[in-house]
Order: C-alpha cells, then structure tokens, then sequence
C-alpha cells in the first residue's frame, strides 16, 4: 500500500518536474509613492506574458510578483527573497530608489536582470557586470536630449532655470543638467530645490520668476510634478517653455493637470502615436506601434504611457531570450540576450557597451511637446512631427 | 542558585541559541540577524528609560551608525572593523551632546527633544549631499565587505555583549542611582545624585549601543540614504521591544525583539499590504501600555513577587463603639468624620481622624507642620483619596467627587490661597459661582462680596497673581463664599501673613460665621483658630489627641504651653467633649 | 521687491493656518496636562473627511467643515474618555506612549484603506490667485487664513465669556482650586479635548484645500504643532499665536532667502525647538510649567 503510494507520488512529482514553470522575478511598486510607475510595470510584464501565451519554449512561465512598496528597505528585502528562492530572471523594480536600494542585495547571486529605470546607481555600481541587462536611457541621456532640444530653439546664452526634486532623481539628474547644458551653449541662472511631497512651492517659484528664464527644467516626478505643475499655473508663471521627463506623456499626469498641461515639454523613450515599426521576424511580440498601442488598450482600457512600454519591452526581450534559449538555461538565455536585436516600442532592442555598461540598449529618447492634448516630437529632427511652440 | 548562575551565562546562551537558529539557512538568518541588531536598540531604548529618560528618537543614533558603515568604507576606505568603532564613538558622542544640552529637561520636554533630534539629523544628512550622499544615497563599499557569516557573527556577538552590559549595570550600585533619578530627578538630587553626569553616562553609552547596532543593519542593507538610516520605524521598534518583553527588566529587550521579529513576519505574511506593519506596532503598543504595562517578563515577575504594602482601607480603624450613638441623626451635626484615613502612596499621614461640627459652630483644628492638616482639608474635599466616613447633613460624602460636594454646600478656602493668578479679581469671584447652586444668584452676591471686602472691590480688575498675600487671602475667601456654602472650612488662613492682617482676615471670618455658616478652621497658629472657634481639636500623629471648648480656651490663650505635652486621651475624657490640661 | 512682498504674504497666510493647527494641542496640553499624540492624526482625518466627499460627489470642503468639526469634537472627548481617563494619575510616560500608539494605529488605518500616494482636491476657487501685479495671494491659502482668523477669534472669545470657558481657563491654572470651585474637572477634560480635536479638524480641512495630502501628514503636523506650542510657551495660548507667527515667519524666510532653502525650511523647527528648548524652555510666554 504505503510503497504504491510513494511510487505514485514519486511518478507524479517527476511528471510535474517536466512542466516546473520557469520563474521569473518582477519587484515592483504596487504601493506607495510610486505606485503608478509599479503599477505599469504590473502591466507591461502582464501584456508580455499575454503575447507568449504564458510559454516559452514550451515550458509555462511562472512571474512572481512581489510588492516593494515603494519602500527603499522593502525593495532589498524583496531582492534577497527573490534570490533566496533561488529565482534566476528578474525585471523590475520601477523606480530609482527601490533599485538602486536592491543592487547589494542583488549581488549576492547575480542572476540575470534586465533592469529599466534611469538611475544612474546601476551604471556606476553594476554596469560592467555581465548579468546586468539595462533597457533604459540613463538619467543623463535624457538631459542631453532635453539641453539638445533646447539649444535647438533657444539663442546661445538664453537663461535657463532649474527646479529639481531633493531626492535620487532628482539630485542625480541635476548633475546631467548642468553638464550638458552648460555644453549646449545655455546658461544655468536658477537652481532650485524642492522636498518631495511639500506642497509649499510658493518660494521656489518667485525666485524663478525674478530670474526670468526663457525655459524651465523640472526634475520632479509623479505627484510631486502634479502639484508643481498645477501651482506654476496659479503662480502664472511666465516661462516660455516648461521642461519635464516621461511624465508628460503619462495620462495621470495630463489628467491630473487639465489645461495646465500645454506647452510642456517631455522626454521619453516612448511616445504616444510615434511610428515605431515593429520587429518584422517576431511581429507577434513587436508588432508597429499602433497596433501595439490597440493591444495595450484593448486589455487596459487605457492608452499606454513610456514606463508601460518599457517593462513591456523588458519583460518582452527576457521571454524571447528564453524562448531561444529553449528555456530555463542562463547562460544559453544570456547569450540569446546579447546577439539580439530586435525593433520595440521604444526602438532598436540592441544591447552594447555605451559608457559603463556592458549592456545598454535604448539610450536615445524622443522630446516632445504637448500641443492641444496631443504629443508633437520636437527632437530629434529626423523624428520630429513638428515645430516647439512658446506658452503664451 | 540556578537564577544568578543562568543571567551571567545568560550572554553566551543567547550568542549559542542565535547561532544556532541562523544555521539552518535560508530565512532564519534574516531573521536571526534582524533579532541580534534589534537587541541593542532596544536594550538602549530600555536602559535610558530606566534613568527616566525617555526617548521617541532612538532612530537617531541607531541612523549614525547607519550612516558611517557607507561613509566610513567609502570615503576613507576603511574597514569593516574601523567603521564600527567611528559608529561607537559617534553614536556615544551625540548622546553626550544630547544629555549635555537638554540637561535641564525632563519628561515629555526631552522626548521631544529625542524626537527633534532624529528628524533634524535626517534633514541634516539629506541637504549635505557631499559628505552623505544626500538623497541619492551611498552605497557601503562593496570591496571591503565583510563575508556574510563575519557579519552575523558580529551582529550576534555584539547583541551578547550589549546584554551582558545590561546584566553589569543592573547588579551595579548605580543602577541605584538611576531609579531614584527615574522616581523623581529632585529628590534623587537631595540625595546627593548629581542627574547630569548620569544622564550623560547613560546617554553616552546608550547612544554607542544603538549606533553599533545601526552600523551593522548598514552593512546588511548595502545602500544608505537619509530616509532609511533615520527612519522612525526604528524608533517605534526600539520601545515596541522592550515594552512588548518586560520595561526595566534586563531580559526584556530580547525577549521583545524576538517578538517583534516574529511579529512583523507574520505581518508581512498574512496582511502583505503597507500599512499593516506599523498598525500591527501601534496596537501593541497601545494595549501593552494600558493593559499590560509591565510586558510579557514583567507580568510574570509580577505574579511570582507579593504585592507592596498599600493603605487598606478595609483595615481602617472601625468606628470606635463610644461614638455609636448616632450624632449624625440630630439635625444639628453638620459635618461628622469618623475613622478618616488618608495618605499619599504607601505614606499614611491620617490614621483614624474623627470629629464633628454642629451647625452653626466654628470649630478649629490645630496641629504643628506634618500633623496632617492639609491632607484632611483635601481629604474632605475629595483632593485625594480617602478612607473611614464622612457625612454631610446626614449624607455620605466620600464616594461622591469634588464637584459634588461643593454643589452640596462644602467650600474650601485652600492653603496657600491658590487663586488663578492670571485671571482678575472678578474673574476668580465669578469663578467661584460655578457651581449650580449659585450660579443664577451669582452678581448678587458679587455685591454682597464686594461689600463685605472693599478691597476686593477696588481691585476687581486686577490679575490676582500680582495683589499682597492679604489680599489673596481675602479673595481666597469671598471666593468660598461665593458658592453660597452652608460649610466652609479655611485651611490655614493665617499662613505668611502679618499679624495685622490676620486679624482683619480672622474679622472677616466671624462675620461670616455670624451669618449661621459652620466653619472649620485648620490652623498651625493656635492664638488666630482659637479666638473666634466655639470648639477645638488637636491633631497628632494622624490623630485627634485632645479636644476642647471655650471653657478651654480661655485657659489655653493665657498659657499656651499647656497645649505641649500631649499623650494619648483615655475615652473616658474623650466622651465627655472636655479634656483637663 | 517682488520677492520681498511675495515673501510677507506667503510667512503670514502660513502663520494663520499654522496656528490653528496647533491652538487645540496648546489647550489640550495646558488644560489636561497629556501630550495628545494623536493630533496629527486627528488633522489628517479631516483631511481626507473633506476630500473624499470632494473627490466622490463634488461637496466643496467649506460645506464639509461644520459636519467635520463636531464630528472631531465627539471623536476627542470620546478619545478622552475612554482611553485617557484612567491614564491621568500613570505616569506621563505611559500616557506618551498610549497616545503615540494610538496616532500609530490611527495612521496606519488610513495607509490601509487609502494608500500611502498623495491625493489632490482642490476646489476650483482655491486654485485661483489674486493678482496684485508684482505679486500675488493664493485664493487657497487666504480663505484658509481667514478661517483660521475666525475660528481663533472664536476660542478666544468662548474662553474667555463664556463659563464653560472660564472653567477651562481655570482648570489650566490649578487643578485642585478648580475642583474646589465646583467644576466638573472629568468632563471639563472632556470638553477641551474634543475643543482640540475639532480645531485641528479644522485646519485639515484647510490643509486639503490647498495642498496634496497622505497619511503621513499627521506626523508632520504633529511635530509642527509641538514645535510652536513649545516655541510659545506651554499654557498660553496667545504664545501659541507668536510661535506659529515665528515658526511661519522663519520657515518661509529660509525658503526664500537661503540657498537651497526649500530643502533646509524643515530643518527650521527642529532648530529653533533646540535652541528654545536649552536657553529658554518656558517659551516666549509660558510659564514656567513642568510637565
């Protein structure tokens, strides 16, 4: 009897070994400050896993999520679990804090981590690592696109102001600002800083005001870049052109701010109704952008904005590495990883070594401007839809 | 035998057990270390609020130290070991500073000073981005980290010297020194206790441990920014811990860590949402304090020792027989005490006080400083608690509150006058028609106040703080008499005041009594009570030990030092209301 | 002069708003003597109490504010009652802790069901500006400052006319000459806790007119508001007023004249609640009260 049965389970267990599912890690911020960049990675890894039909190589993928709260403490101690589960592919966390306070943790089994997110941490404490796979522009890529758009409308010299959040961002992106453009031609006259979450901006915006630049850089993100937004537009503020990162192109963040928003200036790796090709090999993964866009809203019920295409593509670039791979072999999945290339929402899905990283792909974001609730690419020229306009 | 033996050992059983359980891998070493850097915060938190300072900042120090794993690997490329002695030395240095600088606050004025302190080091570290990193965050040097078993070794050898450092100070005389400073900081100074250095000491020392403890976590954690290292949640796990485990208690602390380990895994396992950690926390903090003050050890300790000796009141002094015959049934008794016992803590000052005041008397109790006198006066009043009986007009007054007695018509001209110094003359007046009774008549008999004292009158709108002892005595009084009371008792009107004075007070009084007010006079200065009292008492060893009326008198004011040389009276005299001198 | 004008205008509608945050913690403190941590907390609440009928069916937070305050004002003599009662004899210790659990607790509710994010309800009135040309009052904030005027002048004038007032004034004086006046010192406890709780509604309400709010917003103002009642002087309310005027004053002026000031205003408090605690720990006017 007792001998049946343990045959009969030793039988079942080495059935179910045969279809273990291949785990796949995916940190990201489903709570907390920020909550809306977690939650579009939820999405894009969910909208990924829906094109494989949750296979790769035959074999079901299993993504186990886990909630960092957007909590810099939480986020190393769901990297270390990760690990301790003995989890080989990881993408996400979303947000610079939660990976940047994930990387020692990370360290101490190295499994393969294709990581989006702009902060510069990776690049300085990681990039040269081998399983490291970083699919996003950095922080500076971003500022050298932004001080390039600006040189491209403004007369040398113009003055430029700066308003940038006290945190990993924004102190990060700080750094990039005043390197290129100060290299662009363009003078810096204000910096100003701001508490992430303070809602008495009053003081920063005067002493923009009397230096009276013809732009401003806003390097504040999510709720912090509704409330500024929406005071600089009680302020009356009477700045030509107003700068910020991907969060422009976010539909919380034009919702949030109603008429406030046109004129902004985004940048992004991702724009909204760009005309990205689609791979031509794997155009069930990577359709054109259109399309793409139709398939994200179709399961969403909204369109989808940069950090949506981003985990998307990470998520989407790590199945396909599987796939080739012919499932869970890592060292097979990170050479598929590196001779891939592949045309994404965000463009050409390549990885090379660009500065400190050994695998970089996507450093060349598109500027934008909001222009009667519609997105016009304004950098860089061969991918522009039209002219920067001033605010009024 | 087995008690003091296991507590010395007890550092090393905790070293060996901690040890042990992080052997088995996987997630008990998390939590096996998470336990051992737990340990000294709280132990920290426990040994500061033993010298009765309490502090809502731990995260302060433990932050330092936090801080200086990343700063020291990185800035000067110094070691594992190097970095944990700057830790020490930091932390021991802030919590110097902090004693020295708060040295004359107490309570909740240096809480908040602990508090202020967290948070401004949190504003601090994050606006020099040059030397911390500011907000982006540091990382610890990855080169010079220590092998995870060194780390853990550590971080458990140090939870076991910071127990055995408890264990030294708890069987030290100073532990002496730092209870009496926790009971009452001024006392412990007449005593001879000098509270700064100790505050220092123990601040000092606290602020190492905590700091030492922060330093390990860094090393753990990898990355450092302003919002992690100071992050209150350290705080709240520093006291949670030792309140959970047994507060002033030595194993305490690590019993509570233990449990708040536990208790935030659980946590996160079953209720994996944000938010429910810190609920979690502040639920038992909340009912540990109010229903289990003493903690988990400290309740058990509780049950295994015998309760301190307390007043019973059960075992006050049953009415003497003699006083059966039921006074308080004639319609003239208005104020009959018998058996009265009152104290303060495990201090007894009335032992069985019993006397009686018919309407219409004025009665007065003497007795020299100590005797008791205000403690009977706040006694009657319900000021504080009290045993045996007292009956007004023939109704009990010991169970009903304050309030009550006075809207029955008790009023209490208090010692030291205790008007409201920054509210004006009137002000006071009309506060003394609060109660019901005498609300609706109140500006009628402001009248009647003000003409019975003309300088009250003058000086109505004064702030009463600034007018002469006299004067506030006065208002004292017409403040009593303001509640329109059928009894008012003056407990010691004469105190601090000129002779002259006295007397117009002691005028003033008669008239009152003369208007059919019975009065007790509680008095140290026997010539002012005894020359308008019908009768007298003397109080003495928390007891009346003689009595007398005018016939009395007259023979006491001639020849005071017939009142000296009091013994205990035999019942007999007693009985018969007159005592021979 | 832009700067210096917009400077004046943002310290003083900071400083009115400011003090009513922390008028009901000064009266709680001075009358019962209990740091009340749940304060912040009670701000918090009515914050979100205004936003969520905002949010949901478009209920200006003006209209919401009188529900909202005699709602607080039963939610902090119940407060009183039922958990503080007993605890007035403990130690201050005990009673620090019991509350600070609570506000804990109190929190995390609100992180539970709404989540740690900032949400934002500002009536479209409070997002205008009146523009004087070379500067400018935010509509927002003024309507708080008055509020705050009126709600300030009210306490005061209760305080100090009515007998229930003066029944409070005096139990802040002296506990036990009240009680020999006749005063229900029980229920007067109750009376001026729940006065506290509905005056810190208040001013979330306010709050959520004019700025983002989390749950976390009770911790910050609860430190704020024992910031100024420490600056000011525990037991007097006017000093209350002076340390708001002080702490606004001195938080707007880093802001605007320091570099970075934004960064450091915070770091304010805590200093000037440092430096008052060493020199001078009555306050600008306390007295010298020890608690």
């Amino acid at each position: 009897m007792i001998s049946a049965a343990w045959l009969a389970v030793s039988v079942a267990g080495g059935a179910a070994r045969a279809e273990e599912p291949i785990k796949i890690g995916a940190a990201y911020e489903l709570s907390g400050h920020f909550v809306s960049f977690g939650a579009a990675g939820k999405r894009g890894v969910e909208l990924a896993l829906e094109a494989f039909h949750g296979k790769v190589a035959g074999k079901p993928v299993e993504v186990v999520f886990k909630d960092n709260r957007s909590d810099a403490q939480t986020a190393a101690s769901t990297m270390n679990e990760l690990i301790q589960d003995k989890i080989k592919y990881l993408v996400g966390p979303a947000s610079s804090v939660s990976i940047a306070a994930s990387i020692p943790a990370w360290r101490q089994a190295k499994p393969i981590w294709v990581a989006s997110g702009a902060t510069t941490a990776i690049e300085e404490q990681i990039g040269q690592e081998p399983n490291l796979y970083h699919i996003y522009p950095y922080t500076y890529d971003y500022q050298r696109a932004t001080a390039a758009a600006l040189k491209a409308i403004l007369p040398p010299g113009a003055p430029i102001a700066v308003i940038y959040a006290d945190d990993n961002y924004g102190r990060a992106s700080l750094k990039s600002v005043q390197k290129y453009v100060t290299e662009a031609g363009l003078k810096i006259v204000a910096e100003e800083l701001i508490r992430p979450g303070s809602s008495d901006l009053n003081p920063t915006l005067t002493k923009i005001r009397v230096a009276r630049p013809q732009a401003l850089i806003n390097l504040v993100q999510a709720a912090d870049l509704i409330t500024l937004t929406k005071q600089i537009q009680i302020a009356r503020l009477k700045v030509p052109y107003l700068v910020s990162g991907g969060d422009v192109g976010s539909p919380e963040w034009q919702q949030s701010v109603g008429d406030a928003q046109e004129g902004w200036i985004g940048v992004t790796p991702f724009a909204l109704g760009a005309k990205r090709i689609g791979d031509k090999k794997r155009a069930d993964i990577f359709p054109p952008q259109d399309e793409w866009e139709k398939r994200f809203e179709k399961k969403f019920g909204a369109p989808p904005n940069w950090n949506d295409a981003a985990h998307y593509t990470a998520a989407a670039m790590l199945l396909l590495a599987l796939d080739e791979a012919d499932g869970d072999n890592p060292e097979k999945v990170s050479a598929a990883l590196n001779s891939m290339d592949v045309q994404t929402p965000m463009g050409r899905g390549r990885f090379e070594k660009i500065n400190k990283t050994l695998h970089q792909s996507f450093s060349d974001p598109l500027v934008f401007q909001r222009q009667g609730g519609h997105n016009v690419v304004i950098y860089p020229k061969d991918a522009a839809t039209g002219p920067a306009k001033p605010r009024s | 035998m087995i008690k003091p033996l296991l507590s010395w050992f007890g550092p090393l059983l905790l070293a060996v057990l901690l040890a042990a359980i992080a052997s088995t891998g996987g997630r008990a070493t998390d939590w096996v270390f998470q336990v051992a850097v737990i340990i000294p915060l709280a132990i920290s938190w426990n040994v500061m609020s033993g010298a009765g300072l309490l502090s809502l900042g731990q995260s302060a120090f433990w932050g330092i130290g936090y801080f200086a794993s990343a700063i020291v690997s990185h800035a000067s490329h110094g070691s594992f070991g190097e970095s944990l002695l700057v830790s020490l030395a930091a932390g021991a240095l802030t919590g110097i500073a902090l004693a020295i600088l708060t040295g004359r606050l107490r309570g909740v004025f240096f809480a908040i000073a602990t508090l202020a302190l967290s948070e401004g080091l949190r504003v601090v570290a994050t606006m020099l981005p040059d030397f911390t990193g500011g907000a982006a965050g540091i990382y610890v040097n990855s080169a010079l980290m220590p092998a995870q078993s060194t780390l853990m070794a550590t971080a458990i050898g140090f939870a076991g010297v910071s127990l055995l450092a408890s264990l030294i100070l708890a069987r030290s005389p100073m532990q002496l020194a730092l209870r009496a400073m926790r009971d009452n900081e001024h006392a412990s100074q007449m005593l001879g206790i000098n509270p700064l250095f100790y505050r220092t000491l123990v601040a000092g020392g606290c602020g190492a441990m905590a700091a030492v403890g922060g330093c390990l976590a860094g090393w753990r954690g990898g990355y450092v920014t302003p919002e992690i290292a100071f992050d209150l949640n350290y705080a709240i796990l520093a006291q949670i811990a030792p309140i959970l485990g047994g507060i002033y208690t030595v194993p305490g602390p690590i019993l509570g860590a233990a449990a708040v380990v536990v208790l935030s895994e659980l946590t996160r396992l079953l209720l994996a949402q944000e938010g429910y950690g810190l609920l979690v926390y502040g639920l038992v903090l909340a009912l540990a304090i109010k229903y289990m003050p003493f903690g988990i050890y400290g309740s058990l300790l509780a049950r295994i020792r015998s309760k301190a000796a307390r007043i019973d009141q059960s075992h006050a002094p049953a009415a003497s027989p003699d006083w059966a015959d039921d006074r308080s049934a004639k319609s003239d008794v208005e104020l009959d005490v018998r058996g009265l016992s009152a104290g303060y803590g495990e201090a007894e000052v009335l032992r069985d006080v019993s006397f009686e005041l018919k309407r219409g008397e004025v009665i007065c109790l003497l007795g020299p400083n100590g005797a008791g006198k205000t403690t009977l006066t706040r006694a009657l009043m319900g000021l504080l608690p009290a045993g045996g009986t007292v009956t007004f007009q023939g109704q009990s007054m010991l169970d009903r509150p304050t309030h009550e007695r006075v809207n029955k018509g008790i009023a209490l001209v208090p010692e030291g006058r205790q008007v409201f110094p920054n509210l004006t003359v009137e002000d006071n007046l009309l506060l003394g028609a609060y109660a019901a009774r005498a609300r609706s008549a109140r500006l009628k008999k402001l009248d009647e106040i003000y003409a019975l004292f003309p300088r009250l009158s003058e000086r109505r709108a004064q702030q009463a703080g600034l007018m002469s002892g006299g004067e506030q005595q006065m208002l004292a009084l017409g403040r009593a008499m303001m509640s329109e009371p059928e009894l008012l008792i003056l407990d010691e009107p004469s105190l601090g005041l000129a002779p002259k004075i006295i007397v117009s007070v002691f005028d003033a009084v008669k008239k009152i009594a003369d208007t059919g007010i019975s009065i007790v006079i509680v008095e140290q200065n026997a010539f002012a009570g005894l020359s308008i009292a019908d009768r007298f008492y003397v109080l003495g060893r928390g007891r009346i030990v003689r009595s007398g009326d005018r016939s009395n008198i007259e023979g006491i004011l001639s020849d005071p030092n017939s009142l000296l040389g009091i013994s205990e009276p035999d019942q007999a005299t007693e009985k018969a209301g007159g005592c021979v001198a | 002069m832009t700067l210096y004008l917009q400077f004046l205008i943002d310290a003083i509608l900071l400083s009115g708003i400011y003090a009513l945050m922390s008028l009901g913690l000064s009266l709680s403190l001075g009358v019962t003597r209990i740091l009340n941590f749940t304060h912040g907390e009670a701000v918090m609440l009515a914050a979100y109490g205004a936003f969520w009928p905002f949010f949901l069916f478009g209920t200006d937070p003006l209209l919401a504010l009188p529900v909202i305050i005699v709602l607080a004002f039963l939610a902090g003599a119940g407060l009183f009652r039922f958990f503080l009662q007993d605890m007035i004899k403990v130690p201050h210790f005990n009673q620090i802790l019991l509350t600070f659990g609570i506000a804990l607790v109190l929190q995390n509710i609100a992180v539970i069901l709404w989540h740690g994010d900032l949400r934002s309800a500002t009536p479209d009135y409070a997002l205008e500006a009146i523009d004087l040309g070379v500067a400018f009052i935010p509509v927002g904030r003024l309507i708080g400052f008055g509020l705050a005027v009126v709600l300030s002048g009210a306490l005061f004038v209760w305080l100090r006319y009515t007998f229930a007032g003066r029944a409070v004034r005096a139990l802040a004086e002296h506990r036990d000459a009240a009680a020999l006046m006749g005063i229900d010192i029980l229920k007067t406890y109750r009376l001026s806790f729940g006065i506290s709780t509905a005056l810190a509604a208040a001013s979330g309400v306010i709050l959520s007119m004019i700025s983002p709010i989390s749950p976390f917003l009770g911790l910050s103002a609860l430190i704020k508001s024992i910031e100024i009642i420490v600056l000011g002087g525990i037991g007097s309310l006017v000093g209350t007023i002076l340390g708001a005027l002080i702490l606004g004053v001195a938080e707007t002026a880093v802001a605007y004249f320091v570099p970075d000031g934004s960064g450091w205003a915070p770091g304010v408090g805590f200093s000037l609640l440092f430096l008052i605690l060493i020199l001078r720990p009555r306050g600008v006017r306390g007295q010298a009260v020890e608690i």
